[in-house]
């Protein structure tokens, strides 16, 4: 004996077809919503420029970005929020990866920022090149670069 | 037989004797140092006081190991940088004829719409052209240097109003520095950049050019091997170490759209002129050494073939002949030994003059011995 009545079927049947339409709206919803994107910028203090990342989305009209510096002495003295004539230069992802590009810079090591050139740039750290053959790896937030000055 | 072997050994002695002769460098003399520092430029202020320090050491260096150094530093913040004040030095230098004339130069610089290259001194601006005439009328000095780390970059005529405004190094090793000083002759003339580039610096390295030259004089970049360090091969390493300093260098986004803008893709440092290395350690010198050790080996081979031929004549007994070519043959093999250790020598003791006595010497016991077992 059938529980359900042919009516009764189709009603379930449209139901269920409501419910499935409805999850696929909202999973395909939050799948086309794009991240904010992770920008990491150059933001310039005195002769050097120090690696932030920004939190809020900017364009070149706005005066203030909100950014989080990753070296704490600079961020102390900063906050979280710069004026857009400090932003220097934006971090770009080199062109063969991560892992690729060398560079000049000076990273903090015992107390005092220490001069490196072919310093390799990796996403989330720097290898310095040491002389006993092996790298030495630094955290961003321990990270600057002289600014060049031309003559 | 005892003819050739005097004959080879006198001449291997007088080629030995003479690389003695031509290896004595100049005898120490005076440097006279000048050193154009724009210490008040609101934007490379800091960054030359780094470069005078790195050349106050590298004279330190000098005077250290070699001779004398006389040093005059015309600073922008005492107003004493002025074109007017660097040529009066240059005309009132009393130089002796093996002294050294050095001016260093750290500051703005450019060049205008007729190509020509200047230096951004105080009040009016000093041309290259100029400078180079002032140096080359002072004739006594055997090496005269001339090393400026500015721009070449075009500028108009209308200076930015900051620029019209004026504007660890390890100890170096006596023997790099006798090279590069004593044993050398002429006018090196080099500047930072190639017409049309910027000369950059930071505050931490300073000038990217002096950084590099002061870093390849305590490298020894001695390219060929030769174990003499001429100014060419200095140059040559800092002139590549500046341009990896400019491709490793991290720019702002305004500089990096100027110079896309004006073309400028690197800093390559420009030489106008090199001294000639006084050392006999050059290459032609030592290919003609060498030329003259085949000339000899082959003499020597003509000699004892035509020793031979008259002794066949003379139908000498087989025994005779052999002892002949024995003796030609050990002849030849010391000669081909001399001639390859004298390369040895030469690649790695070069500017030793005691190795090429020792050489002599054994040169000397060697044929000695031989000469007494044949008699």
């Amino acid at each position: 004996m059938n529980r359900f009545s042919s009516k009764n079927k189709l009603q379930v049947n449209v139901y269920n077809l409501t419910l499935l339409v409805m999850i696929l709206t909202i999973f395909l919803l939050s799948c086309s919503e794009k991240p904010m994107k992770q920008e990491t910028i150059l933001i310039e203090d005195d002769e050097y420029m120090y690696l932030a990342k920004v939190l809020d989305e900017y364009s070149e009209s706005d005066t203030q970005i909100q950014v989080y510096i990753f070296n704490d002495i600079i961020r102390e003295k900063i906050g979280d929020s710069i004026p857009n004539s400090k932003l220097a230069a934006k971090r770009t992802k080199p062109e063969n990866g991560w892992g690729t590009r060398k560079l000049a810079l000076q990273y903090y090591w015992n107390d005092e920022w220490v001069y490196s050139e072919n310093v390799v740039e990796f996403e989330e750290y720097f290898l310095i090149p040491i002389d006993d053959g092996n790298d030495r790896e630094i955290e961003l937030k321990n990270i600057r670069f002289p600014i060049p000055v031309q003559r | 037989m005892n003819k050739l072997k005097s004959v080879s050994f006198i001449t291997l002695s007088v080629i030995l004797m003479s690389t003695i002769i031509i290896a004595i460098p100049a005898d120490a003399q005076t440097v006279h140092a000048l050193l154009v520092i724009m210490d008040d430029d609101p934007r490379i202020g800091t960054n030359v006081k780094v470069d005078r320090k790195n050349i106050v050491q590298l004279l330190g260096s000098i005077e250290n190991e070699l001779c004398d150094v006389e040093t005059t530093t015309l600073l922008s913040s005492k107003d004493q940088a002025t074109r007017n004040g660097v040529l009066e030095w240059i005309r009132n230098i009393h130089t002796e004829k093996d002294d050294i004339l050095f001016i260093y130069y750290a500051g703005h610089g450019g060049m205008n719409d007729k190509k020509q290259t200047f230096l951004v001194t105080e009040g009016k601006w000093l041309l290259r052209s100029d400078l180079v005439n002032a140096i080359e009328q002072v004739k006594s000095p055997r090496l005269k240097l001339l090393i400026t780390d500015c721009c070449s970059s075009l500028v108009s005529q209308k200076l930015d109003p900051n620029l019209q405004s004026s504007r660890s190094m390890t100890r170096l090793t006596e023997r790099t520095l006798r090279n590069l000083f004593l044993e050398h002759q002429g006018f090196l003339h080099v500047t930072a950049a190639t017409e049309g580039q910027y000369g950059w610096s930071n505050i931490v390295t300073g000038g990217w050019f002096t950084k590099n030259l002061i870093e390849s004089l305590n490298s020894k970049p001695d390219e060929n091997r030769d174990s003499f360090l001429t100014w060419k091969e200095v140059f040559e390493t800092a002139r590549q170490n500046t341009e990896k300093t400019f491709s490793q260098a991290t720019f702002t986004t305004s500089q990096l759209q100027d110079m896309r803008r004006k073309g400028i893709t690197s800093q390559t440092p420009k030489a106008y002129s090199f001294p000639t290395p006084l050392n006999v350690s050059s290459n032609d010198e030592k290919e003609t050494v060498n030329y003259i050790f085949l000339a000899i080996v082959l003499f020597t081979l003509f000699i004892s073939s035509r020793i031979s031929r008259s002794l066949k004549k003379q139908h000498v007994s087989r025994r005779k002949l052999s002892s002949h070519r024995g003796k030609a043959w050990g002849i030849f093999a010391i000669e081909v030994l001399t001639w390859v250790g004298f390369n040895i020598f030469w690649t790695f003791f070069s500017s030793n003059w005691w190795v090429v006595i020792i050489s002599v010497v054994l040169i000397l016991m060697i044929l000695t011995r031989r000469s007494k077992r044949y008699a």
